[in-house]
């Protein structure tokens, strides 16, 4: 958790996206919005150095294109229930609050669908810490990017005008 | 069953010719818990010799026979003041199926450190004091006593129960609220006061934010890159460096002029953990 705050570990994951960014953009000439998130989440991920279950996760499948929506059967299940006995499934349902709560932790974070509350919530520290430095780092390059387009057409301008 | 106790217990006898004061068997014993169940509450281990080994320590052993004479062997080495081990049975049992998990024999098959042993010694004497005066004796005032990478032993709280479930839960229930301290630390806008609903509440909402946020960065520096000549890039991490150099730089004095709020979560965070870098 701590190895996320360094600036070393800043740097270095900003100049591997960077990088990985060149190498898509001369391979392929057209980037999607969402390619580039995955291609910022696996770069992430290998700055983990695979200690932690997300940073598996990520790595192991990447290959789904588009989203995959999971019909969930549960919601199913309830409403028939509830049709059957009413008083005793509403007390039922309000007890596990935390239960509910830490399965949509565990949608949240990839690759923690099976973990205990305990493990879950070590992963969620370090999944947050990630976010956090990966949202620094992605910032800092739109900055230089977009600083980088505001002096190129001056430059060219300006070689245009010593012709 | 009668020939292969004799078996195994012929073996560790030479051994047991060399280290007369049976130390090494007190802090083996004590390594693993889990196969050895003592049957019998008070071992003086001046008594152990050789007889009523053959009884107490390998009767219930019929598989752990290998496993045991490697440990004596591995235990050979470090010397630990001889304690007699009085454990009953049921209180070895109960704690040590509930920390499978956490066993000492993985641990310290290769810790051949003297002190670990000896601590979780005295630990496991005091909890046996602990337990077997329920009546009385729980009402005792010590307080938990953690021992890293080994078994994690819990003494009772004044008026609280003994039984081993609520020892568990209590040491179970103590992780969980150690690591929720730990996210209240990341996650912002979390008191301490909060119970674990909200708390969890918190950091859905937070996780849920940050990946926004990098659903929107990945959106802007598409269409930032779009326009850039990847092409001539041939300095770019130097350049990079010198204008992550220059944000930082600015974000400090920004902060300092006492500019909160630029850009959201990003800046605010990006300016905190910079500071004492």
């Amino acid at each position: 958790m701590k190895r996320w705050t360094t600036k070393r570990e800043h740097q270095i994951y900003s100049s591997k996206l960077f990088q990985a960014l060149c190498r898509s953009r001369r391979t392929s000439s057209s980037t999607s919005a969402k390619e580039l998130h995955q291609t910022a989440d696996r770069v992430l991920a290998i700055t983990a150095k695979g200690t932690t279950r997300w940073s598996r996760a990520i790595l192991a499948a990447p290959l789904t294109a588009g989203t995959n929506m999971k019909k969930h059967k549960k919601a199913k299940v309830t409403v028939h229930t509830r049709l059957r006995k009413p008083v005793v499934n509403r007390e039922k349902r309000k007890l596990p609050v935390v239960e509910r709560k830490l399965r949509a932790l565990r949608r949240l974070v990839p690759g923690c669908r099976k973990l205990s509350c305990n493990n879950l919530l070590e992963e969620t520290s370090d999944y947050i810490a990630a976010l956090e430095m990966q949202v620094r780092a992605m910032t800092a390059i739109t900055e230089f990017l977009s600083r980088g387009e505001a002096q190129a057409p001056t430059d060219r301008l300006g070689s245009i005008g010593n012709m | 069953m009668a020939d292969f106790s004799a078996q195994s217990y012929r073996q560790p006898f030479p051994f047991l010719d060399i280290d007369p004061t049976m130390e090494s068997l007190t802090q083996f014993a004590e390594l693993n818990p889990q196969s050895f169940i003592l049957d019998n509450s008070a071992f003086n281990f001046q008594t152990f010799f050789p007889l009523s080994i053959n009884d107490s320590l390998f009767s219930n052993q019929a598989s752990e026979g290998e496993t045991m004479s490697g440990f004596i062997h591995n235990s050979n080495q470090s010397s630990v003041s001889a304690q007699p081990i009085f454990s009953a049975k049921t209180e070895m049992e109960e704690i040590s199926n509930k920390r499978k998990a956490l066993d000492i024999s993985e641990s310290s098959s290769g810790n051949s450190s003297s002190t670990s042993p000896q601590v979780s010694e005295t630990g496991i004497k005091r909890r046996n004091v602990c337990n077997s005066g329920r009546g009385k004796r729980a009402k005792s005032n010590e307080k938990e006593m953690e021992k890293p990478k080994e078994v994690v032993h819990v003494r009772a709280r004044r008026g609280q129960a003994t039984d081993s479930h609520s020892l568990a839960e209590r040491v179970r229930r103590g992780k969980i609220n150690e690591r929720l301290r730990c996210l209240q630390d990341i996650v912002p806008g979390c008191y301490k006061t909060m119970g674990m609903a909200l708390m969890l509440d918190e950091i859905i909402n937070y996780v849920q934010s940050l990946q926004n946020q990098v659903e929107f960065l990945s959106m802007k520096l598409t269409a930032a890159s779009t326009y850039y000549d990847f092409n001539s890039e041939s300095d770019a991490m130097e350049r990079m460096q010198r204008e992550k150099a220059e944000e930082a730089k600015e974000l400090e004095r920004l902060m300092r002029e006492g500019y909160v709020g630029i850009g959201g979560v990003a800046c605010f965070h990006s300016s905190s953990t910079y500071g004492p870098l």
